[in-house]
């Protein structure tokens, strides 16, 4: 008999995908959809009652039909993934590792085509909404126009499933803004949601309801080390603000935590921030007083500002435009 | 076989494995694994752990996490209880909650409470580690195996460590080992060893994106580097690795052969929070269960499907970890 000692107790470890396809028109999107989505209701109901039985998952069954390819012959996605129509897009969206090609040349068999597939997400989601009012480019329809453009803005910005499709509070990991810029006659809504069919559904709904044209895009937020609020805030009509570190006090280590708390930076760029060392990153001198968040909006500005103060340190926000124009403030 | 189990290991709770019995003590962590033609009969009767999403919910927005956000929360504190006890009844011997983020869970810590003083199971969770505090860490002293906190370079994983540390607390650290990390990978170890972590496990990515998969010259850093710090650390700090490694980290020594293979649909199984339960937290297939009855049932019914290796990339099961699949093809419009 043998006997082999060794301590151990059990741990427990643990992608988003994103689908977004466009179609000649709405009737074709929505055929298109209806039909995906029946499958997946039956995939669902199939993965209740005969789980994974090899090779006659409803899925496999209907990439067979239609050529579609499918790989594996199991279902990577979890169940209640639906496709949402948009207009003439459509959204897929759900948690896979890794998803099987089907849904892509679904799309590019009914004639459209595939404006963004995300396959196992690593930062956020960010929304942008180009909107505008058809004609509204012409003198005799651009106030109208504008009017229209507007009331689409504040309804986005007040809209309560809006609102409830972004993210919790802390602002460092998906910004949870959503900001409206004009251009002429047309606007630019740009948000981080937590929740992208969520977000996505509510502003095609008001889109609809205010008679305004919307084309959506999707895109992953790759830059882990800036919040994408900043590139929220950067799109932004409203003014956007730096935060400058001016001398971190007594007590650089609880300026850092503060930094890191409201922001979620990396905590080495943190602690970098605020000592007299180089950017981890570029290499850049210490200048001081150093922008320890950039083109933040002024409610972010203003959290950080009151943390960073609250630990000890020195600081100020300015307006982000200013200070790119005039330089650094003394 | 209870008279050839040393004395001195008898308050160790047994768990008959294929051929083998494994005792365990949920206080210390300590396993005896006995083998020999005296264990030679014996079968498992149920998974030894159970990886238990409470809910898939989580105070964080981790767009990688491979939980579905979305899954249906069916459990109550009582209903996992109650479901739990009934598995540590059948002869499981340890639950692990994850997530989601357990700590978001309402009564989380009652049910450890509970489940540690009503059943023999040992309890441990893995946390983003936001939520922790010390008044929650003393609250759950004395009643959970370890805690194990996940490093993101989000969050601000010092203060965790240090907080785990300063409170006494049993933990771990997980820390998945991606390409942008390999570069300071010694650098974090050490740092971590600083703070006061004593037990690390290097996790390897499973999933699609191919930008998170090491190269054979990363593999090779990571295999060179972390060789020399295992010897650096040697008692001061616990390296461990997944089993999702396989064979690929061919300089360090393990304690168990890759060779004996990943134990995911028979050793442990993960339970979700929509009551439906996987081969591991990465896992294609899932089935639904309304018991505990149920879930002894697919665990042996489902055992050969569950064998299979994960449609992910990056699963040991894989001869080439499903690393040289064909790339993915657009179905060429003919096919309208």
């Amino acid at each position: 008999m043998r006997i082999r000692f060794f301590r151990a107790w059990a741990s427990n470890n643990s992608g988003a995908y994103v689908l977004l396809g466009r179609f000649r028109d709405v009737a074709v999107a929505e055929a298109a959809a209806r039909e995906l989505n029946q499958m997946l209701a039956v995939q669902d109901a199939w993965t209740e009652t005969e789980p994974n039985a090899v090779g006659t998952a409803p899925s496999k069954v209907f990439a067979d039909r239609h050529g579609l390819s499918f790989e594996t012959g199991w279902p990577s996605w979890r169940r209640g993934m639906r496709c949402e129509v948009l207009g003439n897009q459509v959204l897929l969206e759900g948690h896979a590792a890794y998803m099987p090609p089907m849904f892509v040349g679904w799309i590019a068999k009914h004639g459209g085509h595939v404006e963004t597939e995300i396959v196992h997400a690593h930062g956020a989601i960010i929304v942008r909404g180009h909107a505008w009012v058809r004609n509204g480019s012409r003198p005799e329809s651009r106030d109208a126009a504008a009017q229209t453009l507007g009331s689409f803005a504040e309804r986005v910005r007040d809209d309560p499933e809006v609102v409830a499709a972004l993210a919790p509070p802390r602002w460092g990991k998906a910004g949870r803004a959503v900001h409206v810029t004009s251009e002429g006659p047309s606007i630019d809504i740009v948000l981080a949601p937590h929740e992208v069919t969520r977000a996505t559904k509510a502003i095609r709904a008001l889109a609809d309801a205010e008679g305004v044209q919307l084309n959506l895009h999707v895109f992953e937020w790759i830059d882990a080390q800036l919040d994408p609020a900043a590139l929220v805030a950067a799109a932004a009509g409203t003014p956007s603000y730096d935060v400058m570190l001016g001398d971190p006090g007594p007590t650089p280590e609880r300026v850092s935590t503060a930094i890191v708390e409201t922001t979620n930076l990396d905590p080495e760029l943190a602690e970098a921030y605020v000592r007299d060392r180089p950017h981890p990153r570029t290499g850049a001198p210490p200048v001081w007083p150093r922008a320890i968040a950039q083109r933040v909006t002024e409610a972010h500005a203003q959290a950080l500002l009151s943390a960073i103060r609250e630990a000890g340190a020195t600081a100020s926000m300015v307006p982000a435009d200013a200070r790119r124009r005039f330089g650094s403030p003394a | 076989m209870d008279a050839a189990i040393p004395s001195s290991l008898r308050h160790m709770r047994p768990y008959a494995l294929d051929g083998a019995l494994l005792l365990f003590d949920r206080e210390t962590g300590w396993n005896a694994l006995i083998d020999g033609p005296e264990t030679a009969h014996l079968r498992r009767a149920a998974p030894r752990v159970l990886q238990f999403a409470l809910s898939h919910r989580c105070n964080l927005a981790c767009s990688f996490c491979s939980r579905d956000a979305d899954a249906k929360a069916l459990w109550t504190g009582s209903s996992a209880f109650d479901f739990l006890s009934e598995m540590a009844r059948a002869g499981t011997m340890e639950v692990a909650f994850g997530g989601g983020e357990p700590l978001v869970f309402k009564g989380f810590a009652d049910l450890v409470r509970r489940l540690h003083d009503e059943t023999p199971l040992g309890v441990s969770f893995t946390t983003n580690g936001t939520l922790l505090s010390a008044p929650l860490l003393r609250s759950l002293e004395g009643k959970i195996g370890q805690v194990r906190l996940s490093i993101y370079e989000e969050s601000d994983w010092r203060a965790q460590v240090r907080l785990l540390r300063d409170t006494g607390a049993r933990f771990g650290i997980n820390y998945l080992v991606t390409p942008a990390r390999v570069e300071r990978l010694q650098d974090v170890l050490l740092e971590l060893v600083e703070l006061g972590a004593s037990d690390l496990l290097l996790l390897s990515y499973n999933g699609a994106d191919p930008a998170l998969h090491l190269s054979d010259a990363q593999l090779a850093i990571v295999d060179r580097d972390l060789a020399a710090i295992w010897r650096a650390l040697s008692t001061r700090a616990e390296l461990k690795l997944d089993v999702c490694w396989g064979g690929r980290l061919p300089s360090l020594p393990r304690a168990m052969s890759p060779e004996e293979g990943c134990g995911a649909g028979r050793d442990h199984l993960v339970i979700h929070s929509d009551k439906t339960l996987s081969p591991c937290s990465f896992h294609h297939l899932t089935y639904p269960f309304e018991t505990a009855e149920d879930v002894l049932r697919l665990w042996e019914m489902q055992r050969t499907p569950m064998r299979a290796a994960t449609a992910a990339p990056g699963c040991a099961r894989e001869p080439d970890y499903g690393l040289t699949r064909a790339r993915r093809r657009l179905p060429i419009l003919e096919a309208r």
